[in-house]
């Protein structure tokens, strides 16, 4: 006779679901639709349909290591032809974030970016920091020269200095919980005896962040698809210009960079696909017309962030480049959000870089995908 | 006994059986049906569940008590307009459409070899066409032809008038409105199927052998399209294996939350006879939860039996069409845990009812459509499936404790 | 009869195909009727008018119509209940299936004629059966829901009605109930149980006698005139009533079976309806420590769908675990529940109660097979396999309920003093329900209606509606009976079983073969017929060899002297006669719509239509193959367990009667292949040109029956 497995249910774990945007899940009643419809899921035990019971059930072991959330980019396929009202998309949403709560280290901070209450507390942390770094720069005060020098308001070493120390803290967190994640998913989902080479495995997960071709399986709102792509892309971009500005800095040339250096158009090409698929994604996440997928706390604080930082920095060179004083404010504010999106990476919706990675690597690792 | 008039609206089985079991009690029974003759969807069944037994033998009984028994008068054509007044004295208005073939038609059938015009033959649910005059099906009660208006060109054509050797047919007939005084109204509308072309993903109406479960139903009936054989709709070939969908639009928000109570037994039901007739053949039936209440259990446990019979727990949510006809029929087999991508030959969609109640201000219906029986005053009753979906032998059981409700006070 | 009106129609193809002149020559002529007249389309009011005319004349009592099948436009040939009148089919039978203005087809018309006209002057007008005093009332049997409901709402129509229950109160099963199930729209909330509220109401019903600790002792009689027998507390009374309707309800299955499950081997195992009891008394408490429960696991077909126990659905259970599931929730608002189905079985509306609950943010389900159920550290360890989660689970809980099925009470508390016995005949599984679909009524104890968990298990509001149902079948029976007419299938024939007893040899092939238990025995095995009980089926008539039961217009000899007065043609003649005796309610019309699609079928056949298989006699055999018939096709309904005989065993007696006959075929030396049955549903007419054709030739190629001429 096969093993039974000693299972119990998690009330804590089912509420904490619910808030977070399940709350139709215990409607499912278990036809597997979703996962018929489901045009990103693996043939073998699909998703989402054993989530919506593992959760219905409070089955927070096995939907913690559960790769197959991480799969999902939310189309909203399965909540259109769920029969119920089940909301399956919503639902897989709710458990990532309350997978991003659990493996975040240390856990108040997961608790603080998780929940409405604690937003002030969560922005005052910057901007407690950022003073008290401009306070030991002894630029507490704002510049009194004629040039608008934002060097002069925050200068570069005690900024990239203070802020890569955090984003390193930040890191060795990500992994500790990125590591807890890793463990899980061998623990529930283990690797089979010859599992595929790591870089055959590496590289379509690779490709597929580069070129978003699973998530281009998500035929329902194709537009979602390549407006993330956008907003991936001008991240991307814009990381690069910031590493680009902090090399130059370093080397001793230029800065501010003029319009014209690679680094500066990197950063403005950036700046205009991240502010074009953001704000695709945002409208539509406002939208409350038609069945769409529903929207947290979590889904809209992690855009407003992004399109904080974009749009802030946008104005900020504008504001520079005209000379006015309002630069330093909203360079302010753009540090603030700048420093939100980085140090909460592992506890907000961001965490996904991290955890969707990992679960598509072990997807491709275990032959899932 | 004091004796009642009584009406009763619809003549499917309920509508029959609320009648004539009124009737043998020795009331008076006014029974309306809209369209030209007796008998409702269940005439246009195949077999019945448990027993697969032709529904005909049932309707050959019924329709012999209705003959012999003058106390039943049957207006074919005919609609309810209104009913005024209250238990025990209600006044009825009804309005007969024009039968332009009189009862003096012998169902010789010399009309229809003149006839220029076709239709789609609804009684076969579209699958195949019959003249603009024609003879509902073998069985039609009263047994005369009757004249589709919606396609004849009447006095324009009037062909079939100059063949009838019975000066049967008459287009100078008019809508009559007339009034009945009844001391109780049953009403056993019935239902319709539910329009499959609503459910998108299952594409009834883009491929050609995705059929619903009615069709079926007349692709197995001895007078149906091909007479009892199962023959797909696109090259009339047998198909070397049918996919069942449960619940194709019942239990479903987006469509009918509802169960319709029948569909799970009348796929055990097609599975089986399609096996019976096509012994090479594989049946799936894709579904939620196999409803077979009661001793219907039995014909759970003959289709567990037949070992090409699979029965798979998973809706089937996704449909492609191969080139010659074929179709991939796509699932979560739950129980395995696997994707199920099934090439079959034809897809039979399990669709469910929809009630048939007509709008009148004194008939309260619920969420659904279904008689509110809570809601309506004493002395107007629904029976069968006006009330619910059912299954014939429940819906009778309803229909004759009808007859009861209807001839109380 | 003796004053017989033939007519004959022209229309629909009969004047084309036949010579009608010919046939009005065997009419007037070789068969000396009153009159022989046609008409253009005798259906027509002109038609109508005609043979009216003749009637009114008083020139004829009796009327033979040859045109169409008897099953097309009775309501034109009907002249009220004095009047007899016999159908020819000219039509479907003849016209519309045999080669036009060809001999043999008319030869095949004039003997319709003949065989019409023969039966015609052969029977009788119908007198009713009429009791010397007569009953209406009705006596309900069990106080439960379904009695209750029975006993009010015949009250309702006016019937007087005595209603018994041997326990000292009413309401049944439901009674016991903590609540309800929802009836009504929205199905979403508990309510009360609906026996409660119907009990007053009974209660305040003028008509209505209550008598409870009341058994029945003996059952006598027949519809309008059942003798009851009842003992109250050790007192003995006798009562008359008309009809019955029996209520008895179901128990639950009995869960000492279900070892499995750890049913008495933990306290804390126990089945739905002692968890109905715990919810009733406001208290849910592990029966072991009497501790409030934590958890609860519902295990539901226990017992039920199962080869082992109950192999059908007992139909209430997936409702009720439900709703239990709701008492645990307003009894112990932090426990959890748990249900393992086979498949959640919430037909038709009873869907949204099932949506109801699954927002029960404790309550967990899955589809599953229990595998076992232990004891372990005080509390229940129960091991699921093939659950929907996709692992076997093990769930331990404080307390765990079988949902467990219904089985009928007894079919034999009417103890009907009946020679065939005192229960209702039952089908599988024991429940006395009815065979057929479009007959939910249909009983074999004439008078006698099954209603609620007793025939089916099912659920309070499928008993409420049952059982009006069966009242109302009760009232139509006594008030058929009391006019003399015969209740389904042949309702309203006012023929019945008439027996010539100075002849019968007690037998007792007719008491023993009755369907419908209409006989009654005296010691000598002489039969005491109950007209009222009877159906009119004809089986006693087929199966007595003395051949002493009729009916006014169906006997054997009617039936005989079509088959006897019909000249065969001499074996030169190369024109063989088979008989086929085809029963009239679904072998007969098949071969009609055989007709109407135009199928040929063998001019040498002589359809004769007869009530039931059951009802041929061997003397017909007999009677044809010593006067020359050369084979005899009987065409009946399906026997066996989904048989579609409406009179239940007709089919399969003809069967049992087939091996007699092969006796008496060897006898007279005779093939027995000449003699075939077969079976045929009323959709088969495309089957039936083949059976009749093929029969046909086989005859043809067996060569002429010796015994032509002789």
């Amino acid at each position: 006779m096969s093993a039974h497995v000693p299972t119990s249910v998690d009330p804590v774990f089912l509420t904490e679901l619910l808030k977070a945007g399940g709350e139709n899940l215990k409607k499912c009643y278990q036809c597997a639709t979703c996962s018929t419809v489901c045009t990103l899921t693996p043939d073998h035990r699909p998703f989402p349909r054993k989530e919506m019971l593992w959760a219905s059930w409070g089955q927070r072991e096995r939907l913690l290591g559960d790769p197959d959330i991480w799969l999902c980019h939310q189309c909203g396929d399965c909540s259109v032809y769920c029969p119920r009202g089940a909301d399956p998309a919503e639902t897989l949403a709710a458990i990532r974030e309350v997978s991003i709560r659990h493996y975040a280290v240390p856990s108040f901070l997961g608790r603080l970016v998780a929940e409405p209450r604690f937003l002030p507390l969560a922005l005052a942390i910057p901007v407690v920091f950022i003073l008290a770094v401009l306070a030991l720069a002894g630029t507490l005060t704002l510049p009194k020269s004629e040039i608008v020098r934002l060097a002069d308001f925050f200068p570069h070493a005690w900024l990239n200095g203070s802020f890569s120390l955090v984003f390193l803290a930040t890191c060795g967190f990500a992994l500790l919980g990125a590591s807890r994640f890793w463990r899980d998913l061998q623990r529930n989902w283990p690797v089979p005896g010859t599992p595929r080479g790591l870089f055959e495995s590496l590289l379509p997960v690779v490709n597929e962040i580069i070129t978003h071709d699973r998530f281009s399986k998500c035929t329902a709102h194709d537009h979602r698809y390549l407006a993330h792509l956008g907003v991936f892309w001008g991240f991307i971009c814009l990381l690069l210009a910031t590493v680009v500005a902090i090399l130059v800095i370093l080397l001793g040339g230029d800065y501010p960079m003029p319009l014209y250096h690679p680094g500066k158009l990197l950063g403005n090409v950036g700046m205009v696909l991240l502010l074009s698929g953001g704000y695709v994604l945002l409208k539509e996440r406002l939208s409350t017309a038609g069945k769409t997928s529903r929207s947290t706390y979590q889904d809209l604080l992690f855009l407003s962030i992004l399109l904080t930082v974009t749009v802030t920095g946008g104005l900020v060179q504008v504001t520079r480049m005209a000379n006015s004083q309002s630069a330093y404010y909203l360079y302010f504010i753009h540090l603030v959000a700048v420093f939100y999106l980085l140090m909460y990476l592992p506890y907000s919706k961001f965490a996904h870089v991290l955890y969707r990675t990992l679960a598509l690597f072990h997807a491709r690792r275990t032959g899932r995908l | 006994m004091d004796k009642k008039t009584i009406l009763v609206v619809g003549a499917g089985i309920s509508g029959i059986t609320t009648a004539i079991e009124a009737a043998e009690v020795g009331h008076e029974v006014v029974l309306v049906e809209r369209l030209p003759y007796l008998g409702g969807r269940v005439a246009q069944l195949g077999r019945y569940f448990p027993k697969l037994c032709p529904p005909y033998c049932g309707l050959e009984i019924n329709f012999r008590r209705i003959k012999n028994n003058p106390r039943v008068q049957v207006h074919t054509s005919t609609e309810l307009v209104s009913i005024r007044g209250d238990r025990g004295a209600y006044t009825v208005e009804l309005l007969q459409k024009p039968q332009y073939v009189n009862d003096r038609c012998t169902a010789c059938g010399a009309c229809v070899e003149v006839c220029p015009v076709t239709r789609d033959d609804d009684f076969n649910y579209g699958l195949t066409t019959t003249k603009a005059i024609y003879l509902p099906h073998e069985m039609a009660y009263p047994y005369r032809y009757a004249i589709d208006t919606s396609v004849c060109m009447k006095l324009e054509c009037k062909k079939c008038v100059d063949a009838c050797a019975y000066r049967a047919i008459d287009f100078s007939r008019q809508d009559q409105r007339f009034e009945v005084k009844v001391h109780s109204v049953v009403l056993a509308t019935g239902w319709t199927p539910y329009d499959a072309t609503k459910i998108e993903n299952l594409r009834y109406g883009s491929y050609r052998n995705v059929i619903t479960n009615v069709q079926m139903e007349r692709l197995l009936a001895a007078n149906g399209p091909h007479q009892g054989l199962i023959l797909r709709p696109s090259d009339a070939k047998a198909p070397e294996s049918i996919a069942f969908v449960q619940c194709a639009g019942s239990r479903d928000d987006n469509h009918l939350p509802y169960c319709s109570t029948v569909c799970c037994l009348a796929s055990m039901k097609h599975a089986l006879e399609y096996r019976e007739r096509n012994p090479q053949g594989k049946a799936f039936i894709f579904y939620i939860d196999l409803r077979a209440m009661g001793r219907n259990e039995d014909v759970l446990s003959r289709v567990k039996a037949d070992e090409n019979i699979v029965l798979i727990k998973g809706k089937v949510a996704r449909i492609d069409e191969e080139p010659c006809g074929s179709l991939v029929v796509e699932a979560e087999d739950i129980l395995s845990g696997l994707k199920r991508k099934e090439k079959v030959g034809m897809v039979v969609l399990a669709t469910g009812m929809t009630p048939n109640l007509p709008a009148l201000d004194k008939v309260v219906v619920d969420e659904f459509g279904f008689f509110n029986a809570e809601a309506v005053e004493e002395g107007i009753f629904a029976a069968g499936c006006d009330k619910a979906p059912l299954d014939v032998s429940s819906a009778l059981k309803d229909a004759t404790g009808m007859a009861l409700k209807a001839i109380q006070g | 009869m003796d004053k017989i009106g033939v007519y004959l129609c022209k229309g629909c193809d009969l004047s084309a195909c036949l010579d009608l002149s010919a046939l009005a020559k065997v009419a007037s002529g070789e068969m000396k009727a009153a009159s022989c007249k046609s008409a253009e389309a005798l259906c027509s009011p002109e038609g109508r008018a005609l043979i009216e005319q003749d009637l009114a004349g008083a020139s004829i009592d009796g009327v033979v119509i040859a045109a169409c099948s008897p099953r097309a436009k009775p309501e034109a040939f009907a002249f009220g209940e004095h009047v007899l009148v016999e159908r020819v089919n000219l039509r479907e039978q003849v016209a519309w299936c045999s080669k036009p203005q060809d001999e043999d087809t008319q030869m095949l018309a004039e003997d319709y004629l003949r065989m019409g006209i023969v039966k015609a002057r052969k029977s009788l007008i119908p007198v009713p059966y009429k009791s010397e005093s007569f009953s209406f009332k009705l006596m309900v049997v069990g106080g439960g829901v379904t009695g209750v409901t029975a006993a009010l709402e015949a009250s309702r129509a006016g019937y007087e009605v005595i209603l018994i229950e041997q326990e000292s109160t009413l309401g049944g099963l439901s009674k016991t109930l903590y609540r309800q199930l929802p009836m009504a729209t929205p199905f979403r909330q508990l309510e009360t149980p609906a026996v409660v509220a119907l009990i007053e109401q009974l209660g305040q019903r003028p008509n209505v006698e209550v008598l409870c600790n009341t058994v029945i002792t003996q059952v006598t009689g027949e519809p309008g005139n059942f003798g009851v027998t009842l003992s109250s507390n050790g007192q003995e009374r006798t009562l008359t009533v008309g009809t019955f309707v029996m209520a008895t309800g179901a128990k639950p299955y009995d869960a000492a079976k279900l070892t499995q499950y750890g049913y008495g081997a933990s306290p804390d195992v126990i089945t739905n309806h002692q968890f109905e009891q715990m919810a009733k008394e406001g208290a849910l408490v592990r029966p072991s420590n009497g501790k409030p429960i934590n958890s609860v696991l519902f295990i539901q077909c226990a017992g039920s769908r199962d080869a082992e126990h109950l192999p059908y659905c007992s139909t209430y259970c997936c409702g009720t675990t439900l709703k239990q599931a709701r008492y645990v929730r307003e009894l112990r608002p932090e426990a959890n529940a748990f249900i393992i189905y086979k498949d959640m079985r919430t037909p038709g509306l009873a869907e949204s109660f099932y949506r109801e609950m699954q927002d029960d943010q404790r309550l967990f389900l899955t589809k599953g097979e229990v595998q076992a159920v232990r004891s372990e550290n005080g509390a229940l360890l129960v091991e699921v396999g093939k659950t929907l989660l996709n692992d076997d689970l093990a769930i331990t809980v404080d307390l765990v309920v079988l949902a467990v099925g219904l089985v009928p009470n007894g079919a034999d508390v009417l103890k009907l003093k009946y020679r065939q016995g005192e229960a209702l005949p039952t089908l599988r599984y024991d429940f006395p329900d009815s065979h057929f679909i479009c007959f939910p009524y249909e009983t074999r104890r004439t008078g006698i209606y099954a209603a609620g968990a007793i025939r089916a298990p099912m659920t309070v509001a499928a008993s409420i509606d049952d059982a009006r149902g069966a009242a109302l079948k009760a009232i139509q029976c006594l008030e058929m009976t009391s006019r003399g007419e015969a209740v389904h299938p042949r309702s309203g024939d006012k023929s019945y079983t008439e027996l010539y007893l100075s002849r019968c040899t007690s037998c007792k092939r007719c008491t023993e073969e009755c369907p419908f238990g209409a006989f009654d025995e005296d010691e000598k095995g002489t039969p005491k017929p109950n007209p009222a009980r009877c159906r009119r089926c004809g089986i006693c008539m087929g199966a007595c060899p003395e051949r002493i039961i009729s009916f006014k217009n169906y006997s054997i000899d009617a039936i005989g002297s079509m088959i006897k007065e019909l000249e065969v043609p001499e074996e030169d003649e190369e024109k063989p006669r088979i008989l086929v005796l085809a029963c009239e309610n679904d072998a007969y019309p098949a071969i009609d719509m055989a007709g109407q699609h135009k199928l040929q079928l063998s001019a040498f056949v002589r359809i004769i239509p007869v009530r039931c298989l059951g009802s041929v006699n061997t003397v017909w055999i007999k009677d044809a193959l010593s006067k020359g018939w050369d084979g005899i096709l009987q065409l009946g309904c399906k026997p066996g367990d989904d048989y579609q005989c409406h009179f239940i065993r007709g089919s399969e007696l003809m069967q049992t009667r087939g091996e007699n006959l092969k006796e008496v075929l060897t006898k007279m030396s005779l093939e027995s292949e000449r003699i075939r049955t077969e079976f045929v549903e009323v959709s088969d007419w495309e089957r039936i040109p083949a059976i009749i054709n093929e029969f046909s030739e086989q005859i043809v190629a067996m060569g002429a029956n010796p015994f032509k001429g002789m």
